[in-house]
């Protein structure tokens, strides 16, 4: 998508003055006030640490100094700009791993008054990788089972499950299929056997949203998707066969089947391909004519939206919920394979393995959830892009297994990094509508990493930290590189000590498939 | 005779309709039919008894053959048929796990078999004539009555409904035991398993007095054993529909692996 940004008013002050609508309020809080760009209708408040505070002062300074023309909308701005969209309730967030992204930041959270005839849905804020997603399976093997045949495994996985740009599954699928998946969701793998009574049950949503409609999806975004289901795909997406490196929380591990350092479990990052990305493309051409039909005015261009009750605003909810379903059979289908590669692999079957579902989150999607404002209850049309849903003990839409140790949230890091298992806690609730961080987040731009970092280093280095890779194109892999990333221990840490989430198990890669 | 017309249609016996146990020719028939197409003790040639003997007479040889438990007199001729019709249907599911078209680990149906054999109705449910005793048949009555259940209908029915009740409410949870167990603790370590227990299965509010504080979280821990008790059946339910619908396939030659 072309980089099409408006220029705003606040472009023309100086940095000095700009940065004096930000206040810190504690180590690691910030909040925007009403004013730093034109039209805030609620402050924005972001969560970093002191290094990455500094990195998003660079971006404002460069786009000052350059007169915001040219380069990207930093991070600080488009947490301002959403701030500015119809029906925003309390605050415009941003999780601790924020970076620019289209429209809205990623690592954005906004939530929309569903009882505000006024207020939107927007595309940019659900992300083109419409149900974006981590799960995690584990397994009852350990380090020792796997270290000795790590090659094998790796070579298995990428044998099973197809990956990379233009990779095609090797689940038969018609139209008709395809069309039920939509509506359907994790169902469909069900009724077809692809997925255990667990695996829905151990899924956000149970794996299906049921504001589903298939004939809000173009033709073009079924042809997308028909050939690609059950395939990883490309860019931040990967699988991973990973090791429990570290309990912080003993019970919690307990209650999500891992019990011990050295367990083995494997973690799939991956979202609704090619029909996502044209569902998201289709929204933002429709909600153009919605916005000038209903005289929405934005700051920025790429903020796209429409009335939660207007034609496109539903056509596109419809149409978002069956991407997200095609996201969760989509893992589902690559859960299958996983299951089927280390059965062969171990000559034992998946459920001698033990190879249940520990969770699945998204985090690029919109959904409508109750919370308390202000002490009264409200029905919400919670965006989070980039940033996963963080529900506490206690909360009725979890599954019963951790209704005591709250919602199971799945951080994958950056290639060869370490990745998290946080659980869901009161505080988030109270303060960021159950929502906390997704990832690392970019540091650097995909060309940047592309330009500075050779692929053979990077490989160099994976086969250092004893980390088997396969990948279907090595050259892309230098986008994804650990240094383009932020560091990911550092995000956790600030989501941990925010109480937006806390820390429960530590994972670190043994094998990573990638596309 | 209900129960032995559905067995009969479901092992795909053409006259099940219109069998009558008094009518001899139409038990000959089905003896002879069971014996031929699921049964098959006899050799072909000692299967003639079955078309030509009296009656009576090839009834008692075959039931001997078979080991039945049961006197072949005219009285007990239901209860005798529909164990042979159990004979043909045990037989009939062996050959179908056998084949591959029941998974018997996944098939609840064997579970409930097996337990049969268990559970101490099942000696009552071998032995017809101790349900014709009216002191046996009142204490069956007086047992569902002071479980709670409805104490009319079939006794042996009753029996195992009862047997079920009972192993549910006293049996492997161990809920007797525990409870007794309770009793002997001391008001100290009372305290102290409560206290645990509200730190491992926290309430999650405060209603401003520790005792109510206490009862809720122990009826919310009964509230979450129920929710993942009937989480557990639906599950056993999914994957009983998936016997009938699942059919996973890959096809290799599909995939592609991209750039």
């Amino acid at each position: 998508m072309a980089d099409t940004r408006v220029m705003d008013e606040t472009a023309e002050y100086s940095l000095e003055e700009q940065e004096g609508y930000i206040k810190k309020l504690d180590a690691n809080t910030y909040e925007i006030a009403k004013g730093f760009v034109p039209g805030m209708r609620v402050p924005g408040r972001f969560y970093v640490n002191d290094e990455l505070r500094e990195l998003m002062g660079d971006e404002l300074r460069q786009y000052t100094s350059a007169k915001g023309v040219g380069g990207f909308v930093p991070a600080l701005k488009q947490i301002a700009n959403v701030a500015q969209l119809p029906g925003i309730v309390r605050y415009s967030f941003a999780m601790p791993d924020v970076h620019s992204g289209y429209g809205f930041p990623i690592g954005g959270v906004a939530a929309f008054d569903m009882d505000d005839p006024e207020a939107v849905v927007s595309p940019g804020g659900v992300g083109f990788d419409i149900n974006c997603g981590v799960r995690v399976i584990r397994t009852n093997l350990r380090e020792e089972d796997v270290r000795p045949i790590q090659e094998e495994l790796a070579q298995a996985l990428f044998n099973h499950i197809p990956v990379g740009v233009g990779s095609k599954g090797v689940i038969p699928m018609t139209m008709a299929d395809l069309e039920e998946v939509l509506e359907m969701g994790l169902d469909w793998s069900l009724r077809e056997g692809y997925a255990w009574p667990e695996d829905k049950e151990h899924c956000e949503e149970y794996g299906r949203l049921l504001a589903a409609d298939p004939s809000k999806v173009s033709r073009r975004a079924k042809k997308r998707g028909l050939p690609q289901l059950g395939t990883l795909g490309a860019g931040n997406h990967y699988l991973e066969v990973q090791k429990v490196e570290e309990i912080y929380d003993v019970d919690g591990a307990a209650k999500m089947g891992i019990d011990a350092v050295g367990q083995i479990v494997v973690m799939v990052h991956s979202g609704s391909r090619g029909l996502g990305h044209q569902v998201a493309t289709d929204a933002l051409i429709e909600m153009e004519q919605a916005m000038r039909d209903d005289g929405i005015d934005v700051n920025d261009k790429q903020l796209s939206c429409a009335r939660i009750g207007s034609q496109a605003g539903q056509d596109y909810l419809a149409a978002m919920a069956c991407a997200s379903n095609y996201a969760f059979v989509n893992r589902q289908s690559m859960t299958f394979l996983v299951r089927q590669a280390f059965a062969s692999v171990f000559g034992k079957s998946p459920q001698e393995l033990d190879m249940s579902l520990i969770y699945d989150v998204s985090h690029n999607i919109a959904k409508v959830e109750e919370h308390l404002v202000d002490g009264t209850p409200k029905t919400l049309l919670v965006h989070r892009k980039g940033s996963t849903r963080a529900f506490p003990p206690g909360h009725p839409m979890l599954p019963v297994d951790y209704t005591y140790i709250g919602q199971p949230i799945l951080i994958g890091g950056s290639m060869g990094s370490a990745s998290y298992i946080l659980l869901g806690t009161q505080k988030g609730m109270d303060e960021t509508f159950g929502s906390t961080c997704h990832g690392a987040g970019r540091r650097c731009s995909r060309s940047k990493a592309r330009r500075e970092v050779k692929y053979e280093s990077v490989l160099d280095e994976l086969a250092a930290k004893n980390v088997s890779i396969r990948v279907a194109s090595p050259k892309l892999i230098a986008e994804e590189c650990t240094s383009s990333y932020k560091d990911i221990d550092a995000v956790i840490e600030t989501c941990h000590q925010k109480g937006i989430g806390r820390k429960a198990v530590k994972l670190t890669p043994i094998c990573c498939i990638k596309g | 005779m209900t129960s032995l017309r559905v067995k009969l249609d479901a092992l795909g016996y053409p006259e099940a309709e219109s069998l009558h146990v008094d009518d001899d020719d139409g038990v000959r028939q089905l003896l002879i039919w069971l014996e031929a197409t699921k049964i098959r003790r006899y050799s072909v040639e000692e299967r003639s008894q079955l078309v030509d003997a009296p009656l009576d007479e090839a009834w008692r040889a075959y039931l001997a053959a078979l080991d039945a438990p049961y006197p072949p007199d005219a009285g007990a001729r239901a209860q005798a048929l529909a164990w042979v019709v159990g004979v043909a249907i045990s037989l009939e599911y062996a050959d179908a796990v056998a084949r591959g078209a029941i998974d018997a680990e996944a098939d609840p149906g064997t579970e409930v078999v097996a337990m049969d054999e268990e559970r101490p109705g099942a000696a009552v449910a071998d032995d017809a004539s101790l349900l014709a005793d009216d002191a046996i048949v009142g204490a069956i009555r007086a047992l569902a009555a002071a479980l709670g259940m409805p104490a009319e209908g079939e006794p042996l029915d009753t029996l195992r409904a009862a047997c079920h009740a009972v192993h549910r409410r006293f049996g492997a949870s161990g809920a007797a035991a525990s409870a007794a167990a309770l009793d002997e603790l001391t008001e100290a370590e009372a305290v102290e398993l409560a206290t645990n227990m509200e730190k491992t299965f926290p309430l999650g509010f405060d209603t401003g007095d520790p005792l109510v504080n206490r009862a809720a979280a122990i009826l919310k821990l009964l509230y979450v054993h129920d929710l993942r008790e009937l989480q557990t059946q639906i599950n056993e339910l999914i994957v009983a529909i998936q016997n009938v619908t699942a059919d996973p396939k890959t096809n290799s030659k599909l995939g592609k692996v991209g750039r």
